[in-house]
């Protein structure tokens, strides 16, 4: 049933509600984000990581060795970044094959007009920064444009982290994560993101 | 010497003072040990001693040294590009001052001349994004400053609120679709119960860390302190 699919694991709390671990071990490909957990939470997020999408200074070193690694780096730090590629090079450079995608400029644009295929436009678009579950939809369509995609974990800061549920709570950022709510919402109605 | 440095450049070079106050000078006189002058933020004219006093310019050649004032307007010629780029900053900085005075009360003045003037301007704007019309020092408040902002903090999140939800009803009359209208109605409960935990709690927050609290549903935050 899964041979084809991809699954992107949220950190929300909700992944909690119920024991989907072996489930989520059964798909294809499945795509973690940041510095998710599974030690101790095997029964309800599984433990198979494939793809881990992350911002570029939530890149730990050892599980680079054994993943494949999206890297985001966010929209106000994007010039310097790129400038200096190097850093990855430097960094990385042993593991550098792992990292199957570093996001460009044109990212960025391509992400709001992601959001502006189905939702009308909102004071600010320019200006916020698409949180990284966001982005890693765009992501995952672009780099696996054929594969049906699911969903689980994906509150958009409704609750914190699963394994630490204090994790960004009222604090004050640039993710419009109501807007986002939104566009998953629309996007699960329409049959385009399917909720695991 | 410095009376003879502000007499030598004060019909080239536009300058501030400062002592326990901030001035952007604005014509002068000087008699004695005393400077006469207009302050061209507030217009008020000042008589001021010159002990103790700073000079401030804000560029390269502006200061001449005691060999330069016998012979002032040569040291004027040698360095026009310097006075130029100096008096250009000093008008962008007194283009500043005028744009915050417009914001905010009389009694700011003072404190907006010394934070143009500091290139520290953050906490104006974020006063301004709150719609306080007194300039305060949000390191060093009092009790009922504090009691100020805080008021002013919660009205601004109302603001916001009722802007979401507006425009959560615009999209579920848009999307005309029974399921989302179910999903949307989470999300209005969700956004209303995150805004009022953070309303009760917010006399927890550390003052000086209220700017980085904001409910996380309401983001993005109108203070941009984290990405």
């Amino acid at each position: 049933m899964y041979d084809t699919s991809i699954i992107i694991v949220g950190n929300g709390e909700g992944i909690l509600q119920k024991k989907n671990g072996y489930k989520i071990d059964m798909f294809n490909k499945v795509v973690r984000l940041g510095r998710y957990v599974t030690d101790g939470f095997e029964e309800y997020a599984g433990k198979k990581t494939d793809i881990i999408s992350t911002i570029y200074w939530k890149l730990d070193k050892e599980r680079l060795k054994k993943h494949k690694v999206i890297l985001n780096v966010p929209l106000n730090y994007q010039h310097n970044f790129i400038e200096s590629e190097d850093y990855i090079s430097k960094k990385f450079l042993e593991y550098r094959e792992n990292i199957i995608y570093l996001n460009k400029f044109e990212d960025a644009e391509n992400i709001k007009q992601m959001y502006l295929e189905v939702m009308p436009s909102f004071k600010g678009i320019d200006n916020v920064n698409f949180s990284l579950g966001f982005k890693t939809f765009y992501f995952i369509q672009k780099l696996f444009p054929n594969r049906k995609i699911y969903v689980t974990g994906f509150d958009f800061f409704k609750t914190g982290w699963y394994w630490d549920p204090t994790h960004n709570r009222n604090d004050s950022n640039m993710h419009p994560y109501l807007y986002e709510r939104l566009w998953y919402m629309k996007m699960k109605v329409k049959g385009v993101i399917n909720e695991f | 010497m410095l009376s003879e440095i502000i007499q030598a450049i004060s019909d080239n070079l536009k300058f501030c003072l400062r002592k326990d106050r901030t001035f952007f000078i604005d014509g002068c006189h000087i008699s004695g040990n005393t400077i006469k002058f207009v302050d061209a933020v507030d217009g008020v004219e000042y008589k001021e001693d010159l002990d103790g006093i700073d000079l401030i310019t804000f560029a390269d050649a502006t200061i001449p040294n005691r060999s330069d004032l016998g012979n002032i307007k040569s040291f004027l010629e040698a360095n026009v590009n310097d006075h130029i780029k100096n008096n250009n900053i000093f008008d962008e900085l007194l283009h500043k001052c005028n744009e915050y005075k417009k914001i905010f009360n009389e009694q700011s003045i003072s404190k907006i001349k010394e934070a143009v003037l500091d290139h520290n301007t953050s906490e104006l704007d974020k006063l301004n994004i709150l719609g306080c019309e007194q300039v305060i020092s949000l390191d060093n408040c009092n009790q009922k400053e504090i009691s100020l902002i805080t008021t002013l903090y919660i009205n601004l999140i109302d603001e916001k609120l009722n802007k979401a939800l507006c425009e959560l009803d615009q999209c579920i009359t848009d999307m005309n679709d029974i399921e989302f209208e179910q999903e949307a109605n989470i999300i209005r409960k969700d956004l209303i119960d995150n805004v009022n935990d953070f309303k009760r709690s917010i006399n927890n927050i550390d003052f000086k860390d209220l700017f980085n609290n904001w409910p996380t549903l309401l983001n993005p935050s109108p203070f941009s302190i984290h990405v």
